[in-house]
């Protein structure tokens, strides 16, 4: 493991050093809590570090602090290494933000094993932060897919609605609607409308810029959150998208299908004093009319068209 | 020499010296050197402080000093510096002078016997 060594005795300094590589540990050597602190704050920083308490500029316990102020998941495991001895000493430093409390001079076993223990800590935490952010992917994103889910696109447009009209930016959403889809699912069955939809899902999110964001909103419908666009840019957007389904069909094992998919998109800028509420039903309302219209097309909500969605 | 749990057979505790560097000879002898080299300094560091009345950097020097000499065991002199180090806390000159000839002495005694030691048995103690 990758260590820090922060003492500014040399004595000291050597024969952790010297113990440290002999365990078999790669050690990096600092001699005030400045450089200590420092080093911590790199990227790639040792996951853990002895730390001495008494250090001229910055001391052991003020790193401690400071650490403990970090905002983020993994912090380095603090050994503070302390000539102090006493029962409130240990008290100090531990509540000040150190794992575990080392008193000098210190019994090289003894440390050994304190690493050890504090190496299994690590490794929990880190196998704790892979589980987390499999949950978090899983809780927000489309299995199937792979796309965000509908909790959290709509959450990506409520936060929209919360900044853009702030930034005088007009929002826009686009819904799209797989055409005919019930019909691939009784014609090829389940898993090529499986298919169907993964590939769909592909060719959209290829078209998205990085700070678009396209996500599934049901089950053959998705929906496009637009920052900073209006319903011209909305359009040549959604127009896009139907592009790059319908120009080729998809295929699978069932041989080649060709797909279309309509569209519905409102903005801010049409539909002013819009909610996040009446926009969706907007855009809702312009696919409806897609649908209607034959399919295969993009439609846009007017300020007209959506005179009596607020009711 | 030979170590005991009071350290009274001589300066320091060869014993737990070898302890604290895990049985490791070379690094023993590292250590004892920097302890000999560096020994000047931190006591000329004292006498500054002493000199200038600075009370801060007379408990941190003592404080540091009480470390080194814990690793070799050296129960006289960690209990010298310990006097020191609280004499400087209370801010007594008296206390303080006289912990300073104490410290002084005991340094000197742990010097001596290491040096010796280095000098007489240079790979081997």
């Amino acid at each position: 493991m990758r260590l820090l060594i922060a003492e500014d005795d040399l004595t000291y300094r050597h024969i952790l050093g010297s113990l440290l590589r002999k365990w078999g540990h790669e050690v990096e050597v600092v001699a005030d809590g400045v450089e200590a602190w420092n080093a911590l704050r790199l990227d790639g920083a040792p996951s853990m570090v002895i730390l001495d308490w008494m250090m001229p500029g910055m001391d052991g316990i003020d790193v401690c602090r400071r650490l403990r102020e970090l905002k983020q998941d993994i912090r380095p495991y603090v050994i503070l290494l302390s000539g102090k001895d006493q029962k409130k000493d240990l008290i100090n430093g531990i509540s000040s933000g150190a794992d575990d409390y080392v008193t000098k001079p210190f019994d090289p076993d003894e440390l050994r094993v304190r690493i050890l223990a504090g190496e299994r800590i690590l490794d929990l935490q880190a196998e704790s932060l892979i589980v987390m952010e499999a949950l978090r992917k899983q809780a927000s994103h489309d299995y199937l897919t792979g796309l965000p889910n509908r909790a959290n696109i709509m959450d990506v447009l409520r936060r929209e609605f919360a900044r853009s009209p702030r930034a005088g930016e007009p929002v826009s959403v686009v819904i799209a609607d797989v055409d005919n889809f019930k019909s691939i699912n009784d014609t090829f069955g389940h898993q090529v409308g499986d298919v169907v939809l993964t590939e769909v899902a592909r060719r959209m999110a290829r078209e998205m810029r990085s700070y678009e964001c396209i996500g599934r909103y049901g089950g053959e419908e998705f929906m496009a959150v637009l920052t900073d666009c209006n319903t011209q840019g909305a359009q040549i957007l959604a127009e896009r998208l139907r592009g790059a389904i319908a120009d080729r069909p998809i295929e699978c094992h069932a041989g080649q299908i060709p797909v279309t998919t309509s569209f519905g998109v409102a903005s801010t800028n049409e539909i002013r004093s819009a909610t996040q509420e009446i926009l969706v039903r907007a855009a809702d309302e312009a696919l409806y009319r897609a649908k209607r219209a034959g399919r295969n097309r993009v439609e846009c909500a007017t300020h007209i068209s959506s005179a009596n969605l607020a009711s | 020499m030979i170590a005991g749990p009071s350290g009274l057979e001589g300066p320091y505790d060869e014993v737990e010296f070898l302890d604290r560097v895990e049985g490791d000879r070379e690094l023993g002898q590292e250590i004892m050197q920097m302890f000999l080299d560096q020994c000047p300094k931190t006591l000329s560091e004292i006498d500054e402080a002493m000199r200038r009345g600075d009370l801060d950097s007379l408990g941190r020097q003592a404080h540091s000093i009480k470390g080194t000499v814990g690793i070799f065991g050296a129960r006289d002199s960690h209990a010298a510096a310990l006097g020191l180090e609280t004499a400087a806390r209370s801010g007594d000159m008296g206390t303080i002078r006289q912990a300073w000839t104490q410290l002084k002495q005991e340094i000197n005694r742990l010097t001596a016997a290491i040096q010796e030691k280095r000098g007489t048995v240079p790979c081997d103690f």
